[in-house]
């Protein structure tokens, strides 16, 4: 037997009308319904008053990758590797993997809370770098961001790539 | 392979755009032409798959066994790529960057093997209709029998893999153009089954994607909720060769973003390949004879820009008079020229077979068929079944 076992479509409702909003400057762009088995960590969670523990490596739309070890969000999941970068942990770029015990889970700290909930209640207004050390993704200053650097030059014209 | 008269389903555009395949006719001139056409199909023998599933396999690591020669020998001027793409090629190579699939188009003689006609291995459409809308067709009308097609598991089964090279990573960005209902379908598809292959999804459109320069990080596309956050893995319905020749190109090479199909990629989708291809497996019984200059050939022979996509810009001569040619924009980086190969006439439809690989397995098989000897955006997809042993 060489065809699939199976096929089944979780965006099927959403693949005959399209998934995909024609702009994204206009709305949020939606997103497929989340699988029910991929759970992911609310944003109501993330920034609940509530001293509750995070996944290390758990994700947050809008904060990025909790690191358990720092307490706090960043944009790049914990121990994340690109050649010539090196593994990113603690908000830096290393040249070797973090070289200690990570804990699963742990509480973020009081700041990132506060930060977290300025950020996703609030807009937020900061930035990160390459080598900040404060610890916490809170987006990007739009002085620092050009678009339309990509998409000039190409246009599909039918079936067939 | 036989050509088959097939009964439409009563209600096969409801059924086809249900799975996704909004894209079933296409308009030209104010005359609509179907696209997706179940009033035929194409019934194959196992050994038939059998043979075009190993020149799939055996393609596939032929062309990055050429490829490997490329960056070891630095051919860039015969593909065309410009000096500043080379460092993020060749960094993709030597990293062995993650692929999730691409498509062989193949002749099918009526003796002989199979026919490399060229490798869409950057950004292949026609894939919602291979895996998904003739899949379903068999079910409906064939359920007894089979299809060479397993691309729909083997693309989830890719992404599990490929979550288990990037621990932690959670979200994959895609984007494509916006306004373009094959991209948008084929490109909701692909988040589907990376879904369900255990990833989150995020969709920018190409144009709105941002590069944060103090940082060097491309960005996605603006939240109303959200602030713009950094790209970390991409899939882009975008070619490879128009990304890094255009304002972000440099960036391209600077910033972290793992982009799939990977830069390396554009070694195998660019025509010039198979003009290296010959040169170092001159004789192979899926090549057909390649070169960068056209007197090499003694025959007939069909001109391909290096950098051409969807039949543009492509000329058939027979007998040293241009038979066929197609319009476009390609061309500027140069061609290659390919002896003709001969597509079989069924009734004056002229299939070419997409074989399929994913994340570097043969994957399925999708048919398109014209009317004349260049197969292009308005050629018609026909699905198929093979008779089980």
């Amino acid at each position: 037997m060489k065809r699939s076992k199976q096929i089944v479509l979780l965006f099927s409702g959403a693949l005959a009308t399209t998934a995909i909003p024609t702009g994204c400057s206009d709305g949020e762009p939606q997103p497929p319904e989340p699988s029910p088995t991929t759970p992911q960590l609310s944003v109501a969670a993330a920034t609940s008053s509530d001293k509750k523990e995070q996944q290390n490596n758990s994700y947050v739309p809008g904060l990025g990758y909790y690191q358990s070890i720092y307490h706090s969000w960043f944009p790049y999941p914990f121990n994340y590797y690109y050649p010539d970068w090196g593994y990113y942990y603690g908000g830096n770029w290393n040249v070797a993997s973090y070289p200690g015990r990570v804990p699963p889970t742990s509480v973020p700290t009081p700041d990132a809370y506060r930060r977290a909930r300025e950020e996703l209640t609030e807009g937020g207004s900061g930035h990160f770098s390459r080598g900040y050390s404060h610890g916490f993704f809170s987006g990007f200053s739009s002085e620092g961001v050009s678009r339309g650097g990509f998409g000039s030059s190409f246009h599909f014209s039918g079936h067939g790539g | 392979m036989k050509r088959l008269v097939s009964e439409p389903r009563p209600d096969w555009k409801a059924k086809v755009e249900k799975v996704g395949l909004t894209y079933h006719t296409h308009e030209e001139d104010g005359v609509k032409k179907p696209y997706w056409n179940e009033a035929a199909c194409y019934e194959l023998t196992a050994d038939e798959v059998d043979e075009l599933e190993k020149a799939v396999h055996d393609l596939h690591y032929l062309l990055i066994d050429v490829a490997d020669e490329v960056v070891t020998k630095g051919r860039w001027e015969e593909l065309a790529i410009s000096q500043h793409a080379v460092p993020l090629i060749e960094r993709s190579w030597q990293a062995d960057d993650f692929s999730v699939y691409g498509r062989f188009d193949f002749a099918w003689p009526t003796a002989g093997a199979p026919k490399l006609l060229e490798y869409n291995a950057d950004t292949p459409t026609g894939l919602v209709e291979a895996a998904v809308a003739q899949w379903y067709w068999l079910e409906d009308l064939h359920p007894k029998l089979d299809q060479f097609n397993s691309i729909h598991e083997r693309l989830i089964a890719a992404w599990k893999r490929y979550a288990s090279l990037q621990p932690g990573l959670q979200v994959i960005d895609f984007t494509s153009m916006p306004d373009n209902l094959e991209d948008e379908q084929t490109i909701s598809y692909l988040m589907d089954t990376a879904k369900q292959g255990g990833f989150e999804t995020r969709w920018s459109a190409i144009n709105e994607i941002g590069y944060d320069s103090r940082n060097h990080v491309f960005v996605s596309g603006p939240r109303l909720f959200h602030r713009s956050e950094p790209i970390v893995s991409c899939f882009k319905l975008y070619p490879l060769e128009c990304m890094m020749r255009e304002a972000f190109g440099q960036q391209m090479v600077d910033a972290p973003t793992f982009w799939i199909e990977p830069p390396w990629k554009a070694l195998l989708s660019n025509k010039a390949i198979l003009a290296l291809a010959w040169e170092k497996h001159a004789g192979h019984p899926n090549l057909l004879p390649c070169y960068f200059d056209a007197t090499r050939l003694s025959g007939d022979y069909v001109r391909k820009p290096k950098l051409g996509r969807e039949g543009a810009n492509v000329q058939v001569v027979r007998g040293g008079k241009i038979l066929a040619e197609t319009g476009g924009e390609y061309g500027d980086n140069g061609y290659v020229y390919q002896a003709v190969a001969d597509i079989p006439s069924f009734d004056g439809n002229r299939p070419v077979l997409g074989g399929w690989v994913v994340d570097h397995e043969p994957a399925g098989l999708g048919i398109r068929e014209s009317d004349g000897p260049i197969t292009d955006n308005l050629s018609r997809f026909v699905p198929h079944y093979f008779v089980p042993r």
